[in-house]
């Protein structure tokens, strides 16, 4: 464990011997251990954490910088998106229509921009996922261990009623104005100030990403992080691990993992990615497909009285009222620069409405899509992301938008805009309701997307999943996936500590291959 | 010309910061009274966030802000680049843009309007006059 005087702050600087730039390597340089870990996010600082701590030789790579709060507090927000999103935040998918859909790229990945919500996936919704995979070996009571042991160590609590902000309140007052349940968002926080600057890394080192927590673990217990390290393939022979080949960020030195396990934890989109572009993914019909991504999109409330949503934990209460419909609308806010592009208008009028910021409330609504997309490799250095919102995805977001509309009148908006070309502003619930009564094309909705899931989901054999309940790949021995890659369904809530769950059932199973356990 | 003075293109061209500067001018009021639209260096923020990505972006910024500037033909606005049309001019171009049925033809201005705005009030300063006081 970590030492009795540990402070968050020192975590960049934590065991600074065992961290090395790969941006600063000194010409090609090869090293050995026993697990590569690829990845420092959710699934992938999980995994090596209880791994070194079982007492094996670990080393983790990792794409993006190890930075935490003292840096996110110097820089500007797009400065922070810059240094912390893959791509600066601009990716998106390619199908009918784009989603735009950014991912974590540094020392923590998503862990670190998302809103810090965590919730544990229900067992009922884990008996959905046996019913359906079978999911040999992988039972209820292992993962409810590793939610729990997950849990104690990033410190999740109900948001404080005085850190809910204004935004979360008005969510709360409209919905149970209309008599829909709805609860506190439980997060991975410590220590938080409400400043509102969830997604784009916590000045206060408050939100507990896995930069804080586990990836300090991994150091102390023996394991070696390179950052600014791309993996660009995973090797193997004979049909087995062997280890990993990596360059350093900008084309610089190569590095060498030789390592007799691969644990990949890159994410539901960049693992299969890497996998097949290691030839490893060859006959797996499974790999890449069955993508899944919680669409999601907003609508904007305008109020008389002053909201100040900025202030306060950004996405601090649900509606669970609307879930057995898959609809979640969540209280969420956003700076000025993310919000102005969806403001209406033009120049002066621009500028007035935008001057109403702080009587502005939001809300953001995903669903549980049924819908289907598949990951098809790169182009020209993007991952090609192909989805395409189905019919019946499309109805449940207009319901979800009118719901949130509704929530928002119910609250005392006075104007309420919605994401929806040639719909953009309704008066009063009737107007929104007429407005959206007319069918609505997938095309003309503005959406986004945070959760992706499923692409090499787990079941009982290769003909109808691409990995093992262990979270073995198929087909090659040694290589394991510990992301969200491996869901077989959605987990229907936020998947950060589900993957953090299942990276600590994937590490305990290796670990149990190597005749160890896991450390108390 | 605009009159907003901002820093030399590096990646983008003198081409592209005209149309940037020219669009910016109808979704910002040059005389915002709390932060003036030519104090936020707009190229440089830009040009700061393209640096180092992958190079589509780039190329995908400039070919949006070209079609842009050779769009007002096809606006009924003449065969005026873009970013020498009279304001209003701009004002209709970019409502023509905005209103195209086409999701398509949408999203390449959506991505000039995004480029501009969310970097306009990224500065601390702009934030601030909109009350944004984290």
């Amino acid at each position: 464990m970590l030492p009795a005087d540990w402070k968050p702050s020192r975590a960049a600087a934590y065991r600074a011997d065992r961290v090395e730039r790969g941006d600063r390597l000194q010409g090609n340089v090869s090293v050995q251990c026993q697990v590569c870990v690829i990845g420092t996010g959710a699934g992938g600082a999980v995994a090596a954490a209880e791994l070194a701590r079982a007492g094996l030789d670990v080393v983790m790579l990792e794409e993006g910088a190890y930075l935490t709060g003292e840096d996110y507090g110097r820089l500007s927000p797009i400065e922070s998106i810059k240094a912390t999103y893959r791509d600066a935040g601009m990716t998106f998918t390619m199908g009918s229509p784009g989603i735009l859909m950014p991912y974590g790229r540094c020392v923590g990945g998503s862990t670190v921009i998302n809103s810090g919500s965590a919730f544990a996936m229900s067992e009922e919704t884990f008996a959905y996922w046996k019913r359906t995979h079978g999911l040999p070996g992988l039972e209820w009571p292992d993962v409810a261990r590793h939610f729990q042991r997950v849990g104690r160590t990033v410190r999740i609590g109900a948001v404080p009623e005085e850190l809910m902000g204004g935004n979360g309140r008005l969510l709360r007052e409209g919905a149970e104005a209309l008599g829909l349940a709805g609860e506190v968002v439980t997060r991975n926080a410590h220590g938080c100030l409400g400043r509102g600057r969830c997604y784009l890394g916590c000045p206060e080192n408050a939100k507990q990403g896995t930069n804080l927590n586990y990836v300090p673990m991994a150091l102390e217990a023996g394991a070696r992080l390179y950052t600014h390290c791309r993996a660009e393939r995973v090797l193997s022979e004979g049909g087995r691990a062997a280890g990993v080949q990596a360059r350093a960020t900008g084309g610089g030195a190569r590095l060498a993992v030789r390592a007799g396990a691969v644990v990949v934890a890159c994410g539901a989109v960049f693992t299969p990615i890497l996998l097949s572009e290691s030839g490893l993914l060859k006959g797996n019909r499974h790999a890449g497909k069955h993508l899944r991504i919680h669409p999601a999109s907003r609508v904007i409330g305008l109020f008389d009285r002053e909201i100040k949503g900025h202030i306060g934990v950004p996405q601090s209460y649900h509606v669970t009222g609307l879930m057995p419909r898959d609809l979640v609308p969540e209280g969420i806010f956003v700076p000025p620069f993310l919000l102005a592009p969806a403001v209406p208008g033009m120049g002066r009028g621009h500028l007035e409405l935008m001057k109403q910021y702080p009587r502005m409330g939001l809300i953001g609504y995903r669903v549980i899509d049924s819908g289907e997309g598949r990951v098809a490799g790169t182009v020209m250095g993007m991952a090609n992301v192909k989805y395409d919102l189905s019919p019946q995805d499309t109805r449940k977001l207009v319901e979800a938008m009118q719901a949130s509309g509704e929530i928002l009148f119910a609250a005392g908006a006075k104007r309420v805009w919605l994401p929806v070309f040639g719909r953009g502003e309704a008066g009063s619930v009737d107007e929104l309701r007429r407005l959206l009564s007319r069918p609505v094309a997938a095309v003309d909705i503005e959406l986004a997307a945070y959760h992706p899931h499923g692409t090499l989901r787990m079941g009982i054999d290769e003909k109808d999943s691409a990995t093992r309940p262990d979270g073995s790949l198929f087909g090659v021995e040694g290589v394991y996936v510990a992301d969200a890659s491996l869901f077989p369904e959605s987990p229907i809530v936020n998947p950060q500590l589900t993957v953090m769950a299942l990276a600590g059932v994937v590490a305990e199973r290796l670990a149990e291959k190597r005749g160890l356990t896991l450390a108390a | 010309m605009t009159p907003v003075a901002w820093s030399e293109p590096r990646l983008l061209s003198q081409r592209d910061a005209r149309t940037l500067a020219a669009l910016a001018e109808v979704l910002v009021p040059l005389d915002a009274e709390d932060v003036p639209l030519g104090r936020v260096d707009l190229v440089a923020r830009i040009e700061r966030l393209l640096e180092g990505e992958n190079r589509v972006f780039l190329r995908m910024t400039r070919l949006a802000l070209w079609m842009l500037e050779y769009s007002p033909p096809f606006c009924g606005e003449g065969i005026a680049r873009f970013s020498r049309l009279a304001a209003d001019g701009r004002q209709r171009c970019v409502a023509w843009w905005e209103t195209r049925p086409s999701w398509r033809l949408r999203n390449i201005y959506y991505l000039c309007k995004i480029t501009v705005l969310s970097h306009y009030y990224d500065d601390e300063a702009v934030a601030a006059a909109v009350g944004y006081r984290p």
